[in-house]
């Protein structure tokens, strides 16, 4: 049975506080939020930290709020919200049902309790599905350091598996979702057994004009996409009449760009099919939604 | 006229055991639902040690050797047993249910992976989980 | 190679079932082996390397966690409710009564875990249907019930029995037998 490798510990009260100690350990630090995607690679000492910095404490950071400044209408979400709030929440309920759709199938209900927005994102897993469903939103990710605050696109976080571009002393403060009236939005795992990561998982949003998209955003996870995004898909579908036909080549093109590694979920020809057919569902649920048919 | 049948209440015999419909409930679940269970990870006796074992990764490989002095020499570890230990006491290879015999603990070669390779025997889990690093 | 330095341990003050306990702990030290091994309440189980199987599952704070994925120098100042703290002395909680009367646990390893998080739901939840249940529980495993019965269990306590409850477990006897007054001791002519 395992357990960790021996570490230092120390517990930050304020963000200030948790950088002057990651500024102290250099890189090797890790911060400690919800602890359900570090702890277990502890246990199997697939990371040896030499301290961990417990942010539990930093409560200014559990938030979800509209916030609405002249010309900039977004849903901001402080890095320490736990999945089961994000999960509960009526206000995304109500402007991003994706959110939700991918909550409920994000770990399991005693993880949410733990886990946070924030630290699934910086987990950067490419099976992550909190990291597809913001990407597919266009959502921004605040970093703040010693130096100030920069805005990085979540689109652009991660740097390669497990990897994203935070420095070691910065710390992912917020992750903001452009509000978007009219939009539908829905996400399509499927997954072994509860818990699980995904086999495969497509999530997107559209905004319809009538029947002609006027923007749309499609993203995946554990296909091998970088970034997650559907780019090519998302630039077929944009401007165009959401018909069938059109979602059919939307999700051809998305299955195509994909690169998925075959194991124990399964074969490249299995998960590729997926990633065609959770396109269809994803794009389908969106406008359904976005029309109001559900 | 109505008839309503009912479902024959629980009995209790002269002994005062449960008779008739319904069931008995067991003896042992007031121990377990107040988590006093006795599972062997909750067996704790005085000087009582913990241990780990060292896995091979490999599927099919030969030993050549075990460097056993770092893991001994961890501050915490009261034994680090190999097939050769066992095999100088014949007990490297066991009988089995099956009437055949099945390795304790791999002497010439590793058959599977995973196959146990090394006992570590100290005082916490922890310390026995540190010593399988040291090789 | 990490350094095994004892001066590494830390104090910590962790409320557990409603006790203050204060230890010196390793920082790696797992909540769920401070409850097992510091403290002795063995109730709290460890069954998995993954964090998948639950048995380690108790509150912290409000809220149940799987123990085995927190640090104890984590619930340093905190909150912690076992199973050892369901019952209240000689009262079985009704989630335990629940467990009892329709068989809801076999070996009862996952139990504890289970009954955490029924009481949990229960709390905020008082009568939620099987749907609701069967997503609350669907982070722990349980190899033995196949699950009906942990359902029936978490029913009965929320006040619809298939069972009929009986007499408690502090009611009986070593044989079993009821020593409730007032139960009947003689058989009913047919």
């Amino acid at each position: 049975m395992q357990t960790p490798a021996p570490v230092d510990y120390a517990r930050a009260h304020s963000v200030d506080e948790a950088l002057e100690l990651l500024e102290r350990y250099g890189g090797e630090a890790r911060l400690i939020a919800g602890g359900h995607s570090l702890i277990p690679m502890m246990r199997l000492r697939i990371a040896q930290p030499e301290c961990v910095i417990d942010i539990n404490d930093l409560t200014d950071l559990d938030y979800i709020r509209m916030v609405d400044t002249a010309g900039d209408s977004y849903l901001a979400i402080g890095a320490m919200t736990r999945h089961r709030t994000v999960l509960a929440s009526p206000v995304i309920g109500e402007h991003y049902a994706i959110l939700h759709d991918a909550e409920r199938v994000i770990a399991d209900p005693i993880v949410r309790n733990r886990g946070t927005v924030g630290g699934s994102l910086c987990q950067a897993d490419p099976a992550e599905d909190l990291s597809a469903v913001l990407s597919a939103l266009r959502a921004d990710a605040v970093i703040v350091s010693a130096n100030g605050s920069r805005t990085v696109s979540v689109r652009e976080l991660d740097d390669g598996p497990y990897q994203t571009v935070l420095e070691d002393a910065e710390i992912l403060t917020e992750v903001r979702i452009p509000i978007r009236p009219g939009a539908g939005s829905a996400y399509e795992k499927v997954e072994r057994r509860t818990g699980d990561w995904a086999v495969a998982a497509v999530g997107a949003y559209v905004v319809l004009d009538g029947d002609t998209v006027r923007d749309v955003g499609i993203a995946m996870a554990a296909l091998g996409v970088e970034h997650g995004c559907a780019t090519e898909a998302e630039e077929y579908l944009r401007g165009r009449a959401f018909t069938a036909d059109a979602v059919e080549e939307a999700a051809r093109l998305a299955a195509a760009a994909t690169n998925p590694s075959p194991d124990q979920r399964g074969p490249v020809t299995y998960k590729r099919h997926l990633a065609d057919e959770l396109t269809r569902r994803a794009l389908r649920r969106a406008a359904d939604r976005a029309q109001g048919r559900i | 006229m109505t008839t309503t049948e009912e479902r024959p209440q629980n009995r209790v015999s002269p002994a005062g055991n449960p008779i008739g419909f319904g069931r008995m409930h067991r003896k042992e679940d007031a121990r377990f639902l107040r988590g006093q269970g006795n599972y062997v990870d909750d067996v704790r006796m005085p000087g009582m040690l913990e241990s780990a074992i060292l896995r091979s990764p490999y599927a099919h490989a030969r030993i050549r050797s075990i460097d056993t002095s770092a893991a001994a020499a961890l501050p915490g570890v009261h034994a680090v047993i190999t097939g050769e230990t066992l095999a100088g006491l014949n007990l490297a290879w066991m009988p089995t249910l099956s009437a055949d015999v099945q390795a304790v603990l791999a002497t010439d070669k590793v058959r599977f992976q995973h196959q146990e390779v090394a006992y570590v025997v100290a005082d916490s889990e922890y310390i026995a989980r540190d010593a399988l690093e040291l090789r | 190679m990490p350094d095994h330095d004892q001066s590494q341990r830390r104090a910590v003050q962790i409320s557990v079932n409603g006790v203050e306990h204060t230890a010196d702990v390793e920082p790696r030290q797992l909540l769920v082996h401070y409850l097992r091994n510091t403290l002795g309440l063995t109730g709290t189980h460890w069954g998995c390397d993954t964090s998948q199987c639950g048995t380690c599952v108790a509150w912290l704070d409000e809220e149940p966690v799987k123990t085995c994925t927190v640090l104890t120098v984590m619930a340093d100042g905190h909150r912690v409710r076992t199973v050892e703290g369901l019952a209240q002395g000689a009262t079985l909680d009704p989630v335990q009564e629940g467990f009892m009367a329709e068989h809801g646990l076999q070996c009862g390893f996952c139990t504890p875990g289970m009954m955490m998080t029924a009481r949990h739901l229960l709390d905020h939840n008082p009568d939620p249907d099987e749907a609701t249940i069967r997503e609350a529980i669907s982070g722990q495993i349980c190899r033995c019930t196949g699950y009906e019965n942990i359902v029936r269990a978490v029913r009965h306590a929320a006040g619809h029995p298939s069972q009929p409850s009986g007499a408690s477990a502090a009611d009986r006897d070593s044989e079993g037998a009821s020593t409730v007054a007032g139960e009947p001791s003689q058989e009913v002519p047919a």
